[in-house]
């Protein structure tokens, strides 16, 4: 074992990591915004919408990730170019944004649902009764603490995710699991260089996980 | 101001309230009394809009807001409402709870009402607090300032004290009466405990089985129940068989009452008279004895359950230095200012 050709790998190891956090951080944004609407259809008396929205989160949590994201390499950039009528590519990048978007906010949606429902229907006639809409009760009561509540089960939910970007390998991307495999590759220590990956990942996801649950034990006193 | 006019409530084929009708004027409380299961509440969530009326309309200051083909939605009935876990937003202040029906106010006029409230409940200074560091008594309070502050022209209020101790309860019953009156807020109440139902109302609805069976004063309901059944539920007391003897008066073992509430019934019937336990008093003069069946000591008084010599028993308050003894003849005396029967 010779892990010292990691040293002058760092660099490009790095901005694969940095691709990696970038796809994390807009797939949570993304995936928590879409699951919140999901949710909201999902809870909403309006049947169609309700059904629909529940079609949506079965399929999309019926299916694995890995086909989600090689579909949506090939048809994305198909449908983009069919609604804007240009023809340009838009790259690996962005339809594994979009796919991880679509996947996660089917998990996400589920999340945001248990935690509006676990707001007592007390708290909903309240707000009515104090003249408020619905958008200004689900705004300004109902969401801000769901959210709170919720809060860990989302960053648990991220954790997740942040382990599963790695299967943008599957189209070539250049994210931390996939720079540290090329590197090893070159230099020959393939090993070497995915024990080393294997231990970056233990060590965020470890300490993100027990960040979460100091969080839960704060916001459960 | 509140006209309930012969509404009729259902979830889905049961029907929970029907016919039912009152009327509320301008500043008044009024209350809805009954057992739970009675269809109280159902009614109170009907007037707020959160039950659609299946038959029959409720009228608030004029503007029919519930029908059954068309209803005006809670949020635009300019009702206020203290529920019973009192839904307090565990995430805002105590400021923010109470001005946040004020959100079209502007910011300074939203706070100074923000304070008028805090120091109409008696919560001055303690808006920057939040729900879950108060005592339920000050959560309660903060409810009610809540549903106030928009200026309703209604208030709604569901067992409102239900998660309060007994002593707290009594106290804050006068206090929400008190603050209600001083806002001149007319007002519905709904609970189970008539003691309440006193303490707050102008006016009591007693309900059962999804009918008010009598709409009246609390001094009304009390001495004057409209039927037996009223006459049950409100207070203590007993029947006890009389004659009726003249156009005012009736027959009965503890002597000749006059006064009596009409009732359609020719002289000489049959009837039953309610006698309240403050109705029979104790008197150790009276040549009218009875014997001490049973004994409750509440306190400043005895409840005594009493065996006339016909072997029909009354109740009778009495104060409690007067301790006798189970088996004991004491003397007594009907103090019946007016009384009420109901014929056979």
């Amino acid at each position: 074992m010779d892990f010292s050709p990691i040293v002058p790998a760092l660099p490009s190891l790095w901005e694969g990591m940095l691709l990696t956090l970038k796809l994390l951080a807009f797939s949570v944004i993304g995936g928590v915004a879409l699951g919140t609407v999901l949710a909201l259809a999902r809870l909403s008396s309006n049947k169609v919408l309700s059904l629909l929205a529940g079609f949506y989160v079965n399929y999309f949590r019926s299916i694995p990730l890995l086909l989600v994201i090689t579909w949506f390499y090939f048809v994305v950039p198909f449908i983009i170019g069919w609604i804007t009528g240009t023809n340009q590519p838009i790259g690996a990048f962005t339809s594994c944004l979009v796919a991880f978007m679509m996947f996660e906010a089917a998990y996400y949606c589920e999340i945001v649902r248990a935690g509006i429902q676990a707001i007592s229907r007390g708290q909903v006639n309240a707000a009515y009764a104090l003249g408020m809409t619905y958008g200004q009760t689900m705004r300004l009561i109902i969401l801000p603490q769901a959210f709170r509540k919720m809060t860990p089960l989302l960053l648990q939910q991220s954790i997740i995710l942040f382990q599963d970007t790695s299967l943008v390998y599957a189209v070539g991307l250049m994210d931390f699991l996939n720079s540290a495999r090329s590197q090893g590759d070159i230099t020959g220590n393939l090993h070497e260089f995915l024990l080393f990956a294997g231990l970056i990942y233990f060590i965020i996801s470890f300490g993100a996980s027990t960040l979460v649950k100091r969080l839960q034990k704060r916001l459960t006193v | 101001m509140l006209n309930v006019q012969d509404i009729t409530l259902r979830y889905g084929a049961k029907t929970i309230v029907e016919a039912l009708s009152f009327h509320l004027a301008e500043g008044e409380i009024g209350c809805l009394l009954g057992a739970s299961g009675c269809g109280k509440t159902t009614v109170l969530r009907a007037i707020a809009g959160f039950e659609p009326v299946a038959h029959g309309r409720i009228v608030l200051a004029g503007v029919t807001v519930a029908e059954s083909v068309a209803s005006v939605p809670p949020e635009a009935r300019q009702i206020g409402m203290v529920f019973q876990d009192y839904a307090l937003f565990p995430h805002l202040s105590i400021a923010g709870n109470i001005g946040f029906g004020l959100s079209r106010m502007p910011r300074a006029e939203r706070d100074a009402r923000v304070a008028e409230l805090l120091v109409l409940v008696g919560l001055d200074g303690q808006g920057g607090r939040y729900p879950h560091e108060l005592s339920g008594g000050q959560q309660q309070r903060v409810a009610l300032a809540r549903a106030l502050a928009p200026r309703p022209r209604l208030l709604l209020l569901d067992e409102p004290f239900s998660n309060l101790d007994v002593e707290l309860r009594e106290r804050l019953a006068q206090d929400v009466r008190a603050i209600l009156k001083a806002a001149g807020t007319t007002a519905v109440l709904v609970t189970h405990d008539q003691h309440e139902a006193f303490a707050v109302a102008d006016m009591v609805g007693v309900m059962a089985g999804g009918q008010i069976r009598q709409w009246a004063s609390p001094y009304q309901l009390y001495h004057e129940p409209a039927d037996r059944f009223v006459a049950d539920f409100i207070g203590e007391g007993v029947f006890l068989p009389g004659r009726v003897t003249g156009s005012q008066c009736v027959e009965i073992e503890l002597g000749q009452i006059c006064r009596i509430v009409p009732i359609h019934c020719c002289p000489d019937c049959e009837v039953d008279v309610l006698i309240r336990p403050d109705d029979i008093q104790h008197d150790d003069a009276s040549p009218i004895q009875a014997r001490v069946v049973a004994k409750a000591f509440r306190g400043a008084e005895f409840l005594y359950t009493l065996e006339l010599a016909s072997g029909n028993r009354v109740l009778s308050l009495v104060p409690s230095h007067h301790n006798h003894a189970i088996g004991e003849m004491i003397g007594i005396q009907a103090e019946i200012d007016h009384v009420i029967a109901f014929a056979r």
